[in-house]
């Protein structure tokens, strides 16, 4: 009987895991897709509920983020950015008079979840903001459908990229090579017995195969293109390699940690390049701590403000201040900023419209609209509605005693309608 | 030539790292019986308490060492060896194989709990600084890592040949009775070697860390290339292991140096390992690994035609009550645990019925994505013809190795085969396309269209009903017989002139078939087919879900990914539950040491107040040991009657 009483517990318990959701939902249930329904008053006192995730007195915004799964928290950065933000929007007063409630949304790291996050968030929540996944792919036809403004900090899924809903609009045609020119300019002879190593996936390979054909028509020249695997055993003999073939640069489009193995295998054979090129992936703490002395002299090049200048910067200042309120003892990352980057974007288009008039439609008119968007000096000027930029914007960091110093310009970002490269190959 | 003798110094080298990982696999295997699949996440969770203690806590580099090599590696075998692995070496291959995988997945989410992705600098020994041999650098730590795979074989080697101790242990492994007769006490055995094979495990660990990082995943699955090496030593002889070890480095080595780094030779050289391993496989002579079955959870009695037809319109109708109750965020977990319980049915009439082991399922899943979203991205039911055939024919490819390999064998190689499909087809472009996965449309048939959560989720269990009948009355049939004898006596089957390999054929044909109905159908729940998702290591909980579920029962693969699919559901309820999300389906595996026969059969048992009773077949099924007959236990009168029962005394 005992027996019998405990299955039956474990029972009840799905069961009532099943239901509690479904409760949960009803009290947010608008059909999917549904974007264009027509604003209804609100139910208290106001006459502002305007759309899905508007009352009177909230908006409600969704950040889709990897939270769990197979790698914990690779995107809680995101969600960190996106709170913060709100928290300081909601301590300025909010929104015309709205307060920003922020809703996470947990991919779990896979596709399938993405799709999931996605259609929730369709149902739930006026805009997706700050998002940050690995498996956008799965909630393409999600975004699709729905139609909803999507502020991504950025979608690995370049058919998602060109969607209409989604902000700032970006292309997949062309590749910004601004810092690979300055990289050429400074050491020519470098940059033409260069190698690049990818991570033998088919996502990498593409990444890897347009740097190649953008940064040859600047002056590079690769003499070593090598895929490497995740369990790539020992980097030892591309070291040799590279030292027998008189490589002098390098570029690798993969995690950190692979970049880092590489690195600390050369330092291993006392084997240096003029040009290492670690990208945006090496402007983390976790790089510097990881690589110790063999990441020195290394270029990191970004399209964001560094954080080692946060005195210069008041928009930066407040970033750090509102991430240790949301999350204390959490660091500063590129994904963090961009996500709360996404958030400043949104609050300012939606403090431009009428707060009787805050639709989904009408978000995305007015950020169609914004020209030089710079977050307070945090990006580049930006026209979001714009996919092409006129101009490509960078500055280049270099690990330099165990810290990122701005090495180029001297301030701000250098911009030039000469650093956009069109893809020339099919696809 | 300078070259030449660089790339070759390097090779040794690697060799040397993955001799001491091979080596500890060896010794736990011949001295305990038990394939650690789990060998490599002991080494990396070691690795990730050597860094705590040195780095992190700033402890002398050599009080760090013994603390860790010397005295919480052994202490944690012995944990292992004393709440999972006791006896595991008389269980079946399955239960073993399947116990390992879920101590591998829990110290995997352990270690990703405790020392969440960060930075970690883990200088080597010595770092910077080593012998400049003018061609290349050995660093110290290099010269260590060569200096320790000598001491060890030469330390294993002088162990299990020159050594008391030693020779017990291989003695237990070989014949437990015999040996036990002889005054060797099977349990202290068993703990030594799993103490040392720990330790062993923390030296490769920590050795390898300044190599691949302290990366969970890396420093888990880098072992699997070792595997080549333990076969090179057939899993007995360390000096063979060693040898084999330093080919597979060498090989690696040069394929940097020699190959093309472009084009298809790319992906052979990242297959190398498992290539190595395949070859192996099928070239050295098999030898006897261990005694027992591949599978002994008993085989259910098969229920009445009719029972088996109202079973399976009940499952439908239950689905589609659900979903009008259910949330479609719930429908849609609990979909993936109806995907992945399909292609984890696959495995009843294989493993289960047919007793051949295999751990690449996921991966002929993949193979029937991939084949239905080629010819149909929009939902065509053809798509799913073609998976069927696809798989089937890659299924019966990979059933020719099976003709000549069996048990841990025929398991390693569909291992292999699963990495090889990993590194060489799946990565390709024109496979799930540039990005690695494509969108794909959802089942229409006739007309009604499957693109709701609620419609796929009736699809899927009207699919996982259909092909569980299917199976039910492929039992009753001439095959399904075929099946069970070669499960449970092959060799009386050849001598009964039974064609094995055909019925061999058949059944992987069949069962892959299944996976890769399964795949096509998980692709359009995902609304995606993506390299990712069917990868070697995904493929591996399927497996422990198939076994949890109970391999031999239709219903036990249902079980199993509801039970898979049911945690994401919990977690999100109960919010203290979520730090068990990443150990849960890891957990649930550890524990089926004591119910082989999977839950739906223990629930059965339970349901009809068996428990008792089917505990204690099982513990009678397990050979008696001198301990038992009152030499080193006190004799009891269950003993006695234990005895009376293996003599077939009854009433007396």
């Amino acid at each position: 009987m005992t027996r019998r009483a405990g299955l039956l517990l474990i029972v009840l318990a799905l069961l009532a895991a099943a239901c509690g959701n479904r409760s949960g939902d009803d009290d947010t249930a608008t059909p999917a897709g549904d974007s264009d329904e027509t604003p209804s008053e609100g139910s208290g006192d106001g006459v502002f509920t305007t759309d899905i995730g508007i009352t009177d007195d909230t908006i409600t915004i969704g950040v889709i983020a990897d939270l769990t799964g197979v790698v914990p928290g690779l995107f809680k950065a995101a969600a960190d950015g996106v709170e913060a933000y709100a928290a300081k929007t909601n301590d300025e007063g909010g929104v015309n008079g709205r307060m920003i409630e922020v809703v996470e949304f947990d991919t779990g790291t896979n596709d399938r979840g993405n799709a999931q996050a996605y259609e929730d968030a369709c149902d739930e929540v006026f805009a997706a903001v700050g998002s940050e996944s690995a498996f956008d792919t799965g909630g393409f036809e999600a975004q699709r459908e729905c139609g909803f403004p999507n502020l991504a900090g950025f979608l690995t899924d370049p058919e998602a990229e060109s969607l209409p809903n989604v902000y700032p609009r970006t292309s997949g045609d062309v590749v910004f090579v601004g810092p690979a020119r300055w990289m050429a300019e400074e050491h020519p002879e470098a940059v033409e017995n260069a190698a690049v190593f990818f991570v033998n996936a088919p996502v990498t390979i593409r990444s890897a195969e347009e740097l190649i054909e953008a940064r040859e028509s600047i002056g590079w020249n690769f003499i070593y293109e090598q895929p490497v695997g995740q369990l790539e055993s020992n980097y030892t003999p591309h070291v040799i390699e590279m030292e027998n073939r008189g490589v002098q640069a390098f570029a690798f489009v993969a995690d950190v940690n692979n970049i880092v193995r590489l690195q600390v295998a050369m330092a291993d054979q006392n084997f240096d390049v003029t040009v290492a090129d670690v990208n945006t992936q090496g402007y983390t703490p976790d790089y510097l701590e990881a690589v110790g002395p063999a990441g020195e002299g290394s270029y990191v090049p970004l399209g964001h403000a560094l954080f080692e200048e946060a005195d210069q910067i008041p928009a930066m200042q407040e970033y750090f201040e509102w991430l240790e309120e949301v999350a204390p003892g959490e660091e500063p990352t590129s994904n963090g900023l961009t996500a709360w980057i996404r958030a400043a974007l949104f609050v300012e288009a939606a403090r431009a419209i009428e707060a009787e008039d805050l639709t989904r439609d009408a978000l995305m008119t007015e950020l169609d609209t914004i020209e030089g968007f710079d977050a307070g000096g945090l990006i580049p000027p930006d026209d979001v509605g714009q996919p092409v930029p006129d101009e490509a914007c960078f500055l280049i960091a270099q690990v330099q005693d165990g810290a990122y110093v701005r090495v180029f310009p001297d301030e701000g970002f250098h911009c030039s309608a000469d650093d956009i490269y069109e893809l020339q190959r099919d696809g | 030539m300078e070259e030449l003798i660089a790339f070759t110094v390097v090779g040794v080298v690697t060799g040397a790292i993955y001799a001491v990982a091979a080596s500890g696999l060896v010794l736990t295997y011949t001295t305990s019986g038990v394939f650690n699949i789990a060998h490599g996440a002991i080494g990396m969770l070691m690795a990730f308490v050597y860094w705590e203690i040195r780095f992190d806590w700033e402890w002398p580099a050599p009080i760090a060492l013994v603390l860790v090599i010397g005295v919480i590696a052994p202490l944690f075998g012995v944990l292992v060896e004393r709440t999972l692995a006791r006896n595991l070496g008389r269980a079946s291959l399955v239960s073993s194989l399947v116990v390992t995988i879920g101590l591998m997945l829990v110290l995997m989410g352990l270690a990703f709990n405790i020392w969440p992705p960060a930075g970690r600098r883990v200088p080597g020994f010595f770092s910077p600084g080593g012998v400049d041999l003018g061609v290349i650098v050995v660093s110290w730590h290099e010269v260590i890592a060569v200096a320790t795979a000598l001491v060890v074989a030469a330390g294993l080697r002088l162990l299990m040949f020159n050594t008391r101790t030693g020779v017990t242990m291989r003695a237990i492994v070989d014949h437990r009775p015999l040996a036990t007769l002889t005054g060797a006490r099977p349990a202290r055995s068993s703990m030594l070697s799993w103490a040392i094979g720990s330790s062993l495990a923390a030296v490769a660990g920590i050795l390898l860390a300044p190599v691949l990082q302290l990366n969970v995943e890396a420093l888990t699955l880098l072992v699997v290339n070792a595997y080549a090496a333990a076969m090179v030593g057939r899993l007995q002889s360390v000096p063979l292991t060693m040898v084999g070890a330093v080919v597979l480095g060498l090989i690696e080595s040069y394929a940097v140096g020699y190959l093309p780094s472009t084009g298809v030779f790319a992906n052979v050289r990242l297959a190398i390992p498992t290539l190595m391993l395949f070859v192996v496989l099928l070239v050295i002579p098999e030898v006897r690994l261990r005694a027992g079955s591949a599978v002994t959870a008993r085989m259910p009695k098969l229920p009445a035609w009719r029972r088996s037809a109202i079973s399976a319109v009940a499952l439908v109708a239950v689905a589609a009550a659900f979903t009008t109750v259910a949330a479609d965020d719930t429908i849609g977990k609990v979909s993936v645990g109806l995907a992945l319980g399909l292609i984890a049915l696959s495995l009843v009439p294989l493993t289960g019925w047919a007793g051949q082991v295999s751990l690449c399922q996921l991966t002929l899943a993949g193979v029937g994505a991939l084949a239905a979203m080629k010819v149909a991205t929009d939902g065509s039911p053809i798509g799913l013809v073609v998976a069927a055939l696809a798989a089937g024919a890659v299924g019966g490819v990979v059933a020719l190795p099976a003709l000549r390999l069996k048990g841990l064998y025929l398991a390693l190689a569909t291992l292999a085969f699963a990495a090889l499909m990993d590194n060489v087809v799946f990565i390709r472009e024109d496979a799930f396309g540039n990005f690695g996965s494509t969108r794909v449309e959802r089942l229409e048939l006739g007309g009604v269209s499957f693109a709701g959560e609620r419609a796929y989720f009736i699809l899927l269990a009207t699919a996982f009903a259909l092909v569980a009948f299917g199976l039910l009355v492929l039992r009753r049939s001439d095959f399904g017989r075929r099946l069970s004898a070669l499960r449970d006596a092959p060799t009386a089957c050849l001598m009964m002139g039974m064609n094995t390999t055909r019925t061999k054929l058949e059944v992987f044909a069949l069962s892959s078939a299944i996976a890769g109905v399964g795949g096509a159908l998980y692709a359009g729940l995902q609304n995606s087919a993506s390299a990712a998702d069917y990868t070697m290591f995904s493929g591996l909980p399927v497996v422990l879900l198939a076994v949890l579920g109970g391999i031999t029962c239709v219903s036990g693969a249902l079980v199993g990914g509801l039970v898979l699919a049911g945690f994401p559901v919990l977690t999100d309820s109960i919010s203290w539950l979520e730090s068990l999300a990443l150990l849960g389906p890891g957990l649930i595996g550890i524990t089926l040491a004591r119910r082989p026969d999977g839950l739906v059969l223990w629930i059965a048992d339970a349901w009809a107040g068996r428990v008792d009773s089917r505990q204690r077949e099982v513990d009678e099924a397990l050979p008696a040991t001198v301990e038992d007959l009152g030499l080193a236990v006190p004799f009891e009168e269950a003993h006695l009657e234990a005895i009376d029962r293996e003599l077939a005394i009854d009433g007396v």
